[in-house]
C-alpha cells in the first residue's frame, strides 16, 4: 500500500467515526406532539344556530380553579338540562400536573372537561399574570383590547426572549405556526426597543394574517409536556387570538377557541 | 354567586334552557 493509500484510507476513516460521533439524534424535544392513538373521535361543531352548553360550576376556595360535582349538579338541577362541557382554570403557581382528578370526573358524567392553561406562577390582580418557570421573568398582561399581551423584560436579553426563541425554532422545524402571541406593534416598546423580538416573529406575523393556516401544536406540545404522555389525545387550538386556554379530551380531539371578545363555546373542528 | 344561588338569574337560565329556545342548546358532547 503506497503512503497516499494509507493516509486517504486514513482520513476516510477519521471522516466516518467524525460523522457516525456526530450523527446521534438529537435529544427528545420537549415540544414534540404525542404520538397519535387510534379510535380518536372529533369533537363535532354543532350545526348552524344551535351552540354547546357549558358552566364554569365554581367551588368555594378558587375563582375559577375551584370546580366541583355538587356545584354542577345544583347548576344542572336548576336550570334543566345537562351541559356539554365544563369549564375550569388549571394554574402552574399551583401544580403543573395535568388535572387529571377534576378532568376524569366531568368525563364520567359525559360532559367534556374545557381547561384553561393557566401558565402563571402566581395570581396578580388587575388582570396581570405572570408566566410560571421557565417563563417566569415573562409578564403577560391585558392589552388595550383585553387582547392578551407578551411584554417581555427588555433588559434581559439572555432570559425569556432566548427560550421563546428556542421555541419558536422548534416550532419553525414542524412547521407549525399558530401561535397565541401577539401581532407586531403589541410588544412593549422595552421589547422592542432591546431586540426582544421572539414574539414578533415574522412566521407568526404572517401566520396572523393567513387565518386559514391553522395549528395549535404550541399548545399542543405545551400540554403534551404537562401531562406526559398520560393524556395523548389531549389537543387544543388557541384559535388566533386567544392564549393560555386549551381543551382536554380524553375520548375525542378538538380545537377550541376562547377569546375575550366571543363567548366561552369551543369552536370545534 | 352561582345560577343557582339568585332565583330570578336560575329562572332566567331555565326559561332560556328549556323554554321556546332549547332546542337550540346542545347539551351534550357530539362526537364523531
Amino acid at each position: 500500500m503506497t503512503e497516499l493509500a494509507r493516509r486517504t484510507l486514513l482520513w476516510l476513516a477519521t471522516i466516518a467515526i467524525g460523522v457516525g460521533c456526530g450523527a446521534t439524534n438529537p435529544p427528545h424535544a420537549s415540544v414534540d406532539p404525542p404520538p397519535p392513538v387510534g379510535n380518536l373521535r372529533r369533537l363535532d361543531v354543532p350545526e348552524a344556530g344551535r351552540a354547546y352548553h357549558g358552566v364554569l360550576p365554581a367551588g368555594t376556595t378558587e375563582p375559577d380553579s375551584d370546580v366541583s360535582p355538587r356545584a354542577l349538579d345544583g347548576y344542572e338541577q336548576t336550570v334543566g338540562r345537562k351541559v356539554a362541557y365544563v369549564y375550569f382554570s388549571t394554574d402552574w403557581f399551583r401544580s403543573r400536573a395535568f388535572p387529571s382528578n377534576t378532568a376524569g370526573w366531568i368525563r364520567d358524567r359525559g360532559s367534556v372537561p374545557f381547561i384553561r392553561l393557566m401558565m402563571r406562577s402566581q395570581r396578580q390582580p388587575r388582570g396581570q399574570h405572570h408566566l410560571g418557570a421557565p417563563l417566569q421573568r415573562a409578564e403577560l398582561s391585558r392589552g388595550p383590547e383585553e387582547r392578551p399581551r407578551l411584554v417581555l423584560p427588555g433588559r434581559r436579553r439572555g432570559g425569556l426572549g432566548r427560550h421563546l426563541r428556542i421555541r419558536l425554532g422548534a416550532i419553525e422545524r414542524r412547521s407549525l405556526p399558530d401561535l397565541p402571541f401577539p401581532r407586531r406593534g403589541h410588544a412593549s416598546a422595552a421589547a422592542r426597543r432591546h431586540g426582544e423580538q421572539a414574539a414578533l416573529h415574522p412566521r407568526v406575523r404572517d401566520h396572523q394574517q393567513q387565518p386559514a393556516l391553522r395549528g395549535g401544536a404550541w399548545v399542543r406540545a405545551a400540554l403534551a409536556d404537562l401531562v406526559g404522555g398520560r393524556w395523548p389525545e389531549v389537543a387544543a387550538s388557541p384559535g388566533g387570538r386567544s392564549a393560555g386556554t386549551t381543551t382536554a379530551l380524553p375520548e375525542a380531539t378538538c380545537s377550541c377557541r376562547m377569546t375575550r371578545r366571543s363567548p366561552p363555546p369551543f369552536g370545534a373542528r | 354567586m352561582l345560577v343557582q344561588d339568585d332565583p330570578a338569574v336560575a329562572a332566567a337560565f331555565r326559561s332560556a334552557l328549556t323554554g321556546p329556545g332549547a332546542s337550540s342548546v346542545v347539551d351534550a358532547p357530539l362526537l364523531r
